[in-house]
């Protein structure tokens, strides 16, 4: 999800028109927003190990690949330095979990039959005796499941159900050697005392005992057949009359990891998803007439008894989201190889154009930053603004978009939009990170990435340029970010986050902001780097927190990878202050001196010149080296370095003018800064500048008011 | 009617002993323009420019407080990026809600204090002295306060009124875009619905029409509010299209000067010294410019009112 439609999510209650309303209300009412505290502790990090570096590519289904799981060895084996360039990207993920199925859509009664096999390796270390199945349709099934009953607010997903969605499983069968096939689902438990306290009415997380155990390496075939009722459009998937996104919606098993721990979750309001990378072939079956969208390309599209039949096949991902309406458009372009399309409702062909124009920008932008795009496809489905909730999401290779027809060009809502379900194609979709757990290592890198990359296409107004009045993306990350910085650690489970306000404040806006200003204080150059070799060494792969700050360790050193996990798991924080300035006239010491043998009384003497000093301190539990000025009188600046070490420091003056002023990071570098009000202090007696532009400015907008309303 | 409402009133010469009060006469119908009385135009500008101040004023001392000890002064605010701007709003939550209260207020009594230099401009406008020279403020000041109460009951009925139609547009905007959306599409629902709201909010826009020409009339022949609306139904019922014209094509032309304004803003916004000078020139041209355009339909105004009321006697 983006995090503008999270932030323009806050002000539904100020009507749809909000949306198109000055992003400086924007960040008016975003700064306005208390957070209450959450005191979990820290969670622990576990290591994860890096993909496996010899994965055989395989693209087609039925055929997965049998290479070893990956092992620690086989990371540390890495030279990291290698995925600083596409070099040594893998080509293709280990083949975990292939999904062979076929759909049939009554977009009259929204209903999805689904048939079909799931072909599971065991990848652990250990045989295994069982499956979690993942049903999460069925958080929209009743009011007891954890997603409805979870007592959050202030982030998506706030609309009442107005129609509620099942999936039904009618068989789950394991399919051995020879054919015979033993029931699985008859001894499922869907309802379970949860030592989380999760409820036990919940069916989004399915327990399957298996008849026997599985081997590690061995392989095992799953027959299904479910149904699923779509909800109206809810939390990323539903239906608006005949317009259908169909997302989460047949039986998934979860990931198991190298341990032999299953990593199963109920579906959680805030949570997003984690799985295995593997095939998926998925044949769907709509009435004709319907325009279908759906993860990977179409490879067969005919004719069946009156209805439209379309295959998709792809590999190297892990799921399976489609949509399918009789009003979609489309527009197409090839962009760097990868055929892009755009599926948009009728009149709404600006936004579709608005969008194809980000990616021209975004795939070779994201490409060069963090490794080539590996799929043929992408396709971006701009739900109608009355469907919005399926807005702003990603699934592999189809992203979902959003913003009204009428959205004002001066105002990059669409723009930032895309881009960032885009990035999630890299920061979810080829690093498949644990969304449940660590939040932040998609959302929050793909906030930071999609800011970087606005920034860098269209300059420091990046969200909005309304005349002369230009705000930029990183902005509204900055003051979100301090916002809610007090209130939890960034770094914990989706489900440990008591308010939508801080889940988008900490996850989002403020993993983007340490990483911004970890980028301004020490170079973009670095930070491209770290991130980037990040992302192509964990290419297919699960990596967790400690990964992430392993390679920062290893191209930035030891103190931005302390900074990052005192930032993250810590609630870090940095506040630099102007504490104190003073200039006056030099003078001689004066008093009584004993100058050889005798004693001597030195009147006080005024010298030539000016003494003076500035005391700078800094707060918080953060440290980031900053530039000091120092500001004459005569409007000449003397720069201090400051490694930022130590809670303050004193700079001495000496000049031929006085000492006016002092200015902390006067090129706005440590975004983090939770106070900008006090990085500057400006001598007793010097004069102070006052607010010409304010008054200018405020006073012709009161003007233009007073015209517009005045009888 | 006064004695000033005689059918020879559009002929200064013809003109019957004015009341004692004020010296002034009516002056022609064709004279009556906006262009003749550039001071008049000046002092309203002046006149709104004033409470302006009483709200900028605070404003900027408020930032000044926080960012007067900058060494580049309020500057950073207006840096393209917006950060700091964004930290003082979120610094300054306290301060907001007595700031937005402030302007409420300013904006409440001007919308009421406004109304005597309204009808002082209507005055200068529509009448001149016995030597044929524009009425000093003194003379027009005091007309426009003496129909004060009238310009109230006219405010407050036109108020409720486009209070009324604008609720009623924009009801009208969400039924339509909602009932529509299903058979038409999002879009060409919601164009719909907006064409529905604007072909009510122009009832709106004639309503506000009518308002001017009654202040007109009230001005111009000094009658109170009931024979003032008559007098503003006349004269737009005589040439209904020429009259709301007249009116449009002002008020969108006015919008001109801002969209400029905000040009010039986006090239020059954020610097000081001379920038700002001119910055804040164009701005002050844009307004005043916007007082004129307001001037011009309000003789426009007279002129209508003035000339119903000629044909109507004549008959």
């Amino acid at each position: 999800m983006n995090s503008l439609r999270l932030v323009a999510a806050r002000f539904r209650p100020f009507a749809p028109s909000a949306r198109l309303a000055s992003f400086l209300g924007l960040v008016i009412a975003l700064a306005a927003l208390a957070s209450f505290a959450l005191a979990d502790a820290p969670p622990t990090i576990a290591r994860a190990p890096a993909p496996h570096a010899n994965a055989t590519p395989n693209l087609g289904l039925g055929a997965p690949t049998t290479a070893p799981a990956p092992t620690e060895a086989t990371a540390t084996a890495l030279d990291d330095a290698r995925f600083d360039s596409d070099s040594s990207l893998l080509a293709h993920a280990d083949d975990v979990v292939d999904y062979a199925m076929r759909a049939s859509l009554d977009p009259i009664k929204h209903t999805v039959h689904g048939e079909g096999t799931i072909t599971w390796r065991n990848t652990s270390t250990t045989a295994v005796k069982e499956l979690w199945v993942h049903l999460y349709l069925n958080a929209f099934k009743n009011q007891r499941s954890v997603w409805l009953s979870e007592t959050t607010g202030g982030f998506r997903g706030t609309r009442p159900v107005e129609d509620w969605g099942t999936i039904d499983v009618r068989k789950f069968a394991l399919r051995d050697e020879g054919g015979i096939t033993t029931d699985l689902w008859a001894n499922a438990e869907l309802h379970r005392p949860s030592p989380q306290g999760w409820g036990e009415d919940d069916e989004t997380d399915a327990h399957v005992p298996l008849p026997r155990e599985v081997a590690p390496g061995e392989k095992i075939q799953i027959d299904m057949v479910w149904d699923d009722k779509m909800p109206s459009v809810i939390e990323r998937t539903g239906y608006l009359g005949k317009f259908h996104m169909i997302a989460q919606w047949f039986p998934k098993i979860a990931r198991l990891e190298p341990d032999g721990k299953w990593a199963h979750f109920p579906f959680h309001h805030f949570a997003e998803f984690y799985a295995d990378y593997g095939t998926y072939d998925v044949t769907l079956d709509v009435p004709q007439g319907y325009v279908i969208g759906a993860t990977g390309p179409a490879i067969d599209t005919r004719n069946e008894a009156g209805r439209k039949v379309e295959r998709h096949v792809q590999g190297d991902i892990h799921d399976f989201a489609w949509t399918a309406w009789d009003e979609w458009q489309i527009d197409k372009d090839v962009i760097g190889g990868v055929s892009v399309s755009v599926l948009y409702p009728p009149s709404f062909k600006a936004d579709a154009q608005r969008e194809l124009r980000t990616m021209r920008f975004a795939l070779p932008d994201f490409g060069a930053r963090y490794g080539r795009y590996p799929y043929e496809v992408l396709t971006l489905v701009h739900p109608p603004s009355r469907a919005a909730e399926a807005g702003g999401m990603e699934y592999p290779t189809l992203i979902t978009t959003g913003g009204p027809w009428y959205g004002p060009p001066g105002i990059y809502e669409v723009e930032i939009t895309a881009l960032h379900e885009f990035g999630h194609q890299y920061f979810y979709g080829l690093i498949g990170t644990n969304e449940v757990e660590w939040p932040f290592l998609d959302e929050g890198l793909n906030s930071y990435a999609e800011a970087v990359a606005m920034t860098s296409w269209l300059g420091p107004a990046s969200a909005a340029d309304l005349f002369g009045l230009g705000l930029s993306d990183h902005t509204i990350q900055s003051i979100a970010s301090n916002a809610t910085g007090h209130d939890a650690p960034v770094a914990q489970p989706s489900y440990a986050f008591q308010t939508g306000n801080d889940y988008g404040g900490l996850v989002y806006m403020r993993t983007a902001t340490i990483l911004e200003t970890i980028r301004r204080t020490y170079g973009e150059a670095l930070v491209d780097r770290a991130l980037g070799r990040y992302a192509r060494k964990y290419r297919f792969g699960h990596p967790v927190p400690e990964d992430l700050i392993a390679v920062f360790h290893e191209v930035m050193g030891e103190r931005v990878a302390q900074t990052l996990r005192t930032a993250l798991f810590e609630e870090g924080w940095v506040d630099y202050v102007a504490a104190e300035i003073s200039s006056a006239r030099a003078k001689e010491p004066a008093g009584i001196f004993d100058r050889g043998g005798k004693r001597e009384t030195a009147p006080p003497k005024l010298t030539n010149g000016y003494d003076g000093w500035a005391l700078v301190q800094r707060r918080g539990t953060l440290s980031f080296p900053v530039e000091i000025d120092l500001v004459r009188e005569d409007g000449g600046k003397q720069r201090v370095h400051w490694d930022g070490d130590g809670r303050e420091i004193r700079i001495p003056y000496h000049g031929d003018v006085p000492l006016r002023s002092v200015l902390v990071d006067p090129e706005d570098r440590v975004s983090l800064d939770e106070k900008l009000t006090n990085n500057f202090a400006t001598a007793p007696g010097e004069p102070h500048a006052g607010a010409p532009r304010t008054f200018e400015r405020v006073l012709y907008w009161a003007e233009l008011g007073l015209q517009a309303v005045l009888p | 009617m006064t004695a000033a409402h005689d059918t020879s009133a559009w002929d200064p010469d013809a003109m019957p002993t004015p009341a004692r009060d004020d010296q002034l006469v009516l002056l022609s119908n064709e004279s009556m323009r906006a262009r003749r009385r550039p001071r008049a135009v000046l002092a309203l500008w002046a006149w709104q420019l004033a409470f302006a101040l009483l709200i900028a004023w605070p404003f900027s001392s408020a930032v000044a407080g926080w960012y007067g000890a900058h060494p580049s002064g309020d500057e950073p605010l207006w840096t393209p990026g917006a950060h700091a701007l964004g930290d003082l709003l979120f610094i300054a939550q306290g301060a907001r809600s007595g700031l937005a209260t402030l302007v409420l207020l300013v904006f409440l009594i001007a919308g009421f204090a406004d109304l005597v230099p309204i009808a002082a401009l209507l005055a200068s406008m529509g009448y001149v002295t016995r030597d044929r020279t524009a009425p000093s403020m003194r003379a027009v000041i005091a007309r426009g306060a003496s129909v004060f109460p009238t310009f109230v009951t006219l405010f407050a009925v036109a108020a409720l009124v486009e209070g009324l139609l604008v609720g009623l547009a924009l009801m009208a905007v969400a039924l339509v875009s909602n009932r529509a959306a299903g058979k038409l599409g999002e879009a060409r629902a919601d164009q719909l619905g907006w064409l529905v709201g604007l072909a009510i909010l122009s009832v709106a826009g004639v309503v506000g029409v009518m308002h001017d020409l009654a202040r007109a009339a009230s001005v111009r022949f000094r009658v109170r509010t009931i024979r003032a609306c008559r007098c503003a139904v006349n004269a737009l019922m005589r040439n209904p299209m020429s009259v709301v014209w007249s009116w449009a094509w002002r008020a969108a032309v006015g919008w001109a000067p801002v969209a400029i304004g905000g040009l010039v803003a986006a090239k020059l916004g954020g610097h000081g010294g001379l920038a700002l000078f001119a910055l804040a020139v164009v701005h002050q041209l844009v307004a005043l410019s916007r007082v004129a355009f307001r001037a011009s339909w309000f003789a426009s105004a007279l002129r209508s009112v003035d000339h119903a009321h000629r044909v109507i006697r004549a008959r």
